[in-house]
């Protein structure tokens, strides 16, 4: 029912003896935006946006609204535009806390950390307390000492730690062992918001709106690409570190969510203070009453375009970043194609699955020849 | 894209756990996320977690309006 509305993600591999013969991504995920956003007008779009779609539903009403004002060429109030980037910031952070104290958790049959998660839920509509909130939790479950500490350990400095097991996630981490990443893709990055150029905007745009089938399946300059955490985090030093090491696979995906969570407090009260650059949402206006908003989730890049006329909607698309992610020939093919197929193949697959953490279920198949 | 379709909680168990109806079909839910949720409340569930308590006026707004987007008969398989 809401499954298949929502739609869901089915993985088929195909075994032929110890060879994996195949690697199938089958969405079901339905193209809902412009059925849902056409005649609207830009306000009540918005509160669409933010009313029906429960993991990033934040995310997807400031897209809305950035969107639609790009549209008309109009630029947010100062204080607008911070409550926005606080508010997307909150629910980025509340998302990767729950990949890394629930789902990865569970995937290795630890019990997951739901009081944790429910204390950073109770108090996401104020973002200074969340700051806080966030802080002691990295500080005392997370991470076992000070944001600023870990994020400052180079070298051996972060293999240290994980072996430590001083917590469930340095636990976890050391469960990967020292061996090469698992899940590893060599897929085009695609860049952060803040280093999107205005031409490959327009291109991505126009795509969006011309072509029916590009929503479905995403390109970005002629090839699937990979977004979310590890691309943003892609230049720091402990992920480039471990992707020079290992590869960039399921742990370097993990380890960029921890990065950017160790940074979100002090993130946020810089957000507090000043007013808040522009980091997590931009806008460009296209002309011709249309527009594209960009917003960074914790699943990766969010892009909504808008095209007006006479003051509501006529055309609207989403790119989400599960399209990115689970492209039929992107990130996540490319990781499956290089799993070991002699033990825990569909563990694995799930573990990878996981880590590109797609917004809807997923079943993974295996399939002997 | 995560739709969240309110659902009904016909039934509170212990450890946090509840039974939700969602057009007729029956789920387990966890209510590990959400505090002070009733039988007759509405929940938005992901994988088998509340992550929202609405009350049912709420929850019916949001349910007609996706009626409205003509979503619900595609919800309840119409």
């Amino acid at each position: 029912m809401s499954a298949s509305l929502e739609g869901r993600i089915d993985i088929r591999l195909t075994r032929q003896g110890t060879a994996l013969a195949g690697v199938e991504i089958c969405s079901s995920r339905p193209l809902l935006a412009q059925k849902l956003m056409a005649g609207r007008g830009p306000d009540e779009a918005a509160d669409l946006a933010g009313l029906i779609f429960s993991l990033c539903g934040k995310a997807q009403r400031v897209a809305a609204q950035t969107a639609c004002e790009a549209a008309r060429d109009m630029e947010p109030a100062p204080d607008v535009r911070q409550r926005r980037e606080l508010e997307v910031r909150v629910e980025l952070a509340q998302e990767h806390a729950w990949r890394l104290l629930l789902n990865w958790p569970e995937q290795a049959g630890r019990a997951p950390d739901m009081p944790s998660l429910f204390k950073l839920r109770q108090v996401a509509a104020e973002p200074a307390r969340f700051a806080d909130a966030l802080e002691t939790l990295l500080q005392t479950v997370m991470l076992g000492e000070a944001p600023a500490a870990w994020l400052g350990r180079e070298g051996d400095g972060f293999d240290t730690w994980r072996q430590s097991g001083a917590t469930l996630v340095a636990e976890l981490f050391a469960g990967l062992g020292d061996g090469p990443d698992t899940g590893v893709s060599h897929c085009t990055l695609l860049p952060a918001l803040a280093d999107l150029d205005d031409a490959s905007v327009r291109a991505l745009a126009r795509q969006a709106l011309d072509e029916p089938s590009f929503c479905a399946a995403p390109i970005w300059q002629g090839e699937p690409a990979e977004t979310g955490a590890v691309a943003r985090k892609v230049d720091h030093s402990l992920l480039a570190a471990w992707i020079a090491g290992r590869g960039r696979g399921a742990g370097a995906r993990q380890l960029a969510r921890l990065l950017e969570l160790a940074e979100l407090p002090q993130h946020l009260r810089a957000g507090l203070e000043s007013g808040g650059r522009a980091e997590v949402i931009r806008a460009w206006p296209l002309g011709d009453n249309a527009g594209m908003a960009g917003v960074e989730t914790s699943r990766g890049l969010l892009l909504h375009v808008a095209r007006l006329k006479d003051g509501k909607i006529a055309d609207y698309r989403i790119v989400a970043p599960t399209e990115w992610n689970f492209h039929p020939a992107g990130p996540l093919a490319q990781a499956l194609s290089g799993l070991r197929t002699d033990v825990g193949l569909e563990a694995a697959a799930r573990l990878v699955s996981q880590s590109l953490d797609p917004c809807v279920a997923y079943g993974v198949e295996l399939l002997e020849q | 894209m995560c739709l969240a379709i309110p659902a009904r909680v016909v039934e509170v168990a212990e450890n946090d756990l509840a039974i939700v109806d969602l057009g007729g079909v029956r789920k387990d839910v966890s209510l590990a996320l959400v505090e002070g949720v009733a039988v007759g409340d509405y929940v938005i569930v992901h994988v088998g977690y509340a992550l929202t308590r609405l009350d049912p006026e709420e929850a019916e707004k949001t349910l007609a309006l996706m009626a409205e987007a003509g979503l619900m008969e595609q919800a309840l398989g119409a």
